[in-house]
């Protein structure tokens, strides 16, 4: 019930339906117009078009201001006191992160699949096939959960909504430039390589890619989601956790 | 002013455990506490109860705890102190089996804008168990009882004042609570609205048998259709009885002048004030109220004031008001007993 609520408040609301529909593609496309000539300019570059490069990474990337915005939800409905009505009904207050969690994984499954299709009519090609695919939208599902759930820990604890909604944007925008989303893992600073080592989205990346590109490393895949679950239990039991305190004031 | 020696005559039952067979009541408070923060009172020790099918209004100035009051009673905070029972069951330990059977409506209306009316609804009843059919045939009835039927497919967010309030009283109603919470459930609604409000709580009163506690700053309101009234300031409830038994509590008379179009009220007032046998004197808008020792005091009055040229158009003879009763106890008007630490200080509106 409360799932289907959360989507449907997201198709009705213009800033995440066009986060999760026209903004992927948009950024897709911007990618490919600004460094697409790239492959031809280096030798090194791991793949022979700059939208094979990046496809795959965008596709779990570009799920997440929707999974953030989702994750917030407690904040709306605390604002607008809705929050009393579902913390009058008989049922565990974990259910109220939980449904925004989901939603927020369901948002950038859908993202990731549109990614993928809009770049596989433009010529890329998965060569996982339909398991890549799926294994994709895997990969997108738990870090859409991840990032809901770290937005829904940061907008609980944040008294303040607007400083809340600061440090969801330089977390989602940190998160999306610390890593090698945009360039080759070669061609970033040695800081920035190190940093990239600690972002689950890196993670993510690389096990998109490792079921993307022409050598498909299930292993690599597998590895990756083995980082990625922790830190998605993680984000999960805290923001159910913290469900617990908006039970008694 | 500890005044929990003066009402227990007021009080419809003693608190005590129900004999056997009799139906528990719907609330019963016993020495109940709860923290407000540091900058309101506590709620201390609130003793009293509300029979199921009763209607109990709760009145008071800003900060008094009445909001507070209502959210222990919906299990949406617990107390420091004592115990609630609501509907026979302990409102902590027992809460989800408690919230099954009520229905809460916040000061603020607790909607979601983005759903539209039939959807908050049937999610509203969703939640409290009702199946999908079921939810959905009780979302139009209550829907149809608020006069809501025609704004039923819009969004929350596109309604106006009164339409959200109403929408807010059909979610509490969606699951046919055995008791209703209601935090000012009329507002600052106009007549007409508020008179819709009322005749559907009548009608579920009527055909459900629901106990309705509500908090209200309309006392004319309170004291036309709640059985009971209760009277908080600074967390304490200092009254609780029927509006009659209340008012009876209020010695001498209260009268009512109604001055000629243009008079100066300020002076009159201030005339009045001074005449023997007047206790005190309210400026309304239309009219002078004041207390007087005795009804004899009224023709004294009026000569005064034709003396000073201002003519009184009509007097008469009321019965004293709920902000008298608050006055008698307290010494101030419910609105002069607005907390200075509240006002002024930027709280924020809970809306």
């Amino acid at each position: 019930m409360l799932y289907g609520q959360a989507l449907r408040r997201a198709a009705r609301t213009p800033y995440p339906l066009l986060g999760v529909t026209l903004a992927p593609l948009v950024t897709l496309w911007f990618l490919c117009q600004m460094f697409g000539a790239l492959p031809h300019a280096l030798r090194t570059f791991p793949t022979h078009g700059y939208l094979d490069f990046t496809a795959p990474a965008l596709a779990v990337a570009s799920g997440l201001p929707f999974a953030v915005w989702a994750g917030m939800s407690v904040g709306r409905d605390a604002d607008s006191r809705f929050l009393d009505q579902l913390l009058s009904a008989p049922m565990s207050r974990a259910f109220i992160p939980l449904a925004a969690l989901c939603a927020g994984a369901t948002g950038a499954v859908f993202s990731a699949m549109l990614v993928c299709t809009a770049s596989l009519a433009a010529g890329t090609v998965i060569a996982g096939g339909i398991r890549g695919l799926f294994a994709l939208a895997g990969l997108a599902a738990i870090l859409g959960l991840i990032y809901a759930g770290l937005a829904w820990i940061v907008t609980a604890v944040t008294p303040n909504r607007r400083a809340a909604a600061a440090i969801l944007v330089v977390l989602l925008v940190g998160t999306l430039l610390l890593t090698d989303l945009l360039l080759p893992n070669g061609l970033m600073p040695s800081w920035l390589r190190l940093a990239a080592n600690f972002n689950p989205l890196t993670a993510a990346i690389d096990g998109a890619r490792a079921v993307s590109w022409s050598r498909v490393d299930w292993g690599r895949w597998e590895r990756n989601i083995l980082v990625l679950l922790p830190v998605g239990l993680l984000t999960t039991v805290g923001a159910a956790a913290l469900s617990r305190p908006l039970q008694g004031e | 002013m500890d005044t929990t020696n003066q009402w227990p005559a007021l009080m419809a039952h003693p608190i005590e455990s129900e004999p056997h067979g009799v139906e528990p009541p719907a609330i019963l408070a016993d020495r109940v506490g709860k923290a407000q923060g540091s900058r309101r009172p506590p709620l201390s020790r609130l003793t009293f109860r509300v029979a199921q099918g009763e209607i109990v209004g709760l009145i008071g100035p800003p900060g008094a705890g009445k909001s507070l009051l209502l959210r222990l009673a919906a299990t949406l905070a617990i107390p420091d102190s004592g115990r609630l029972h609501v509907l026979g069951l302990d409102a902590h330990s027992d809460r989800m089996l408690v919230r099954r059977s009520l229905g809460y409506m916040s000061q603020c209306g607790g909607l979601d804008p983005v759903l539209t009316g039939v959807e908050q609804v049937r999610l509203a009843g969703r939640l409290r168990g009702l199946g999908r059919v079921a939810a959905r045939r009780r979302a139009d009835e209550v829907l149809a009882l608020v006069d809501l039927g025609s704004l039923a497919g819009y969004r929350a967010g596109l309604y106006p004042l009164g339409a959200r309030k109403r929408l807010s009283l059909a979610c509490a109603l969606a699951a046919r609570p055995r008791l209703l919470l209601l935090d000012d459930p009329t507002g600052d609604l106009p007549a007409r609205e508020r008179q819709l409000i009322w005749a559907a709580l009548r009608h579920v009163r009527a055909e459900d048998r629901t106990a309705i506690f509500l908090a209200t700053h309309h006392l004319e309101e309170a004291e036309s259709v709640c059985e009971r009234v209760g009277i908080l300031d600074a967390g304490r409830l200092i009254a609780l009885g029927s509006p009659s038994e209340l008012q009876a509590q209020v010695s001498g008379a209260t009268v009512s002048l109604h001055l000629a179009a243009g008079s100066d009220t300020a002076t009159a007032a201030y005339l009045i004030e001074r005449l023997s046998g007047v206790r005190s004197v309210w400026t309304r808008p239309d009219r002078l109220e004041a207390q007087v020792a005795s009804v004899h005091t009224l023709p004294n009055m009026i000569r005064l004031l034709e003396e000073h040229e201002i003519t009184v158009r009509q007097a008469q003879v009321c019965k004293p008001s709920l902000d008298q009763v608050f006055f008698r106890h307290t010494g101030r008007t419910i609105r002069e007993a607005q907390l200075p630490h509240v006002v002024g200080t930027g709280a924020p509106d809970p809306c």
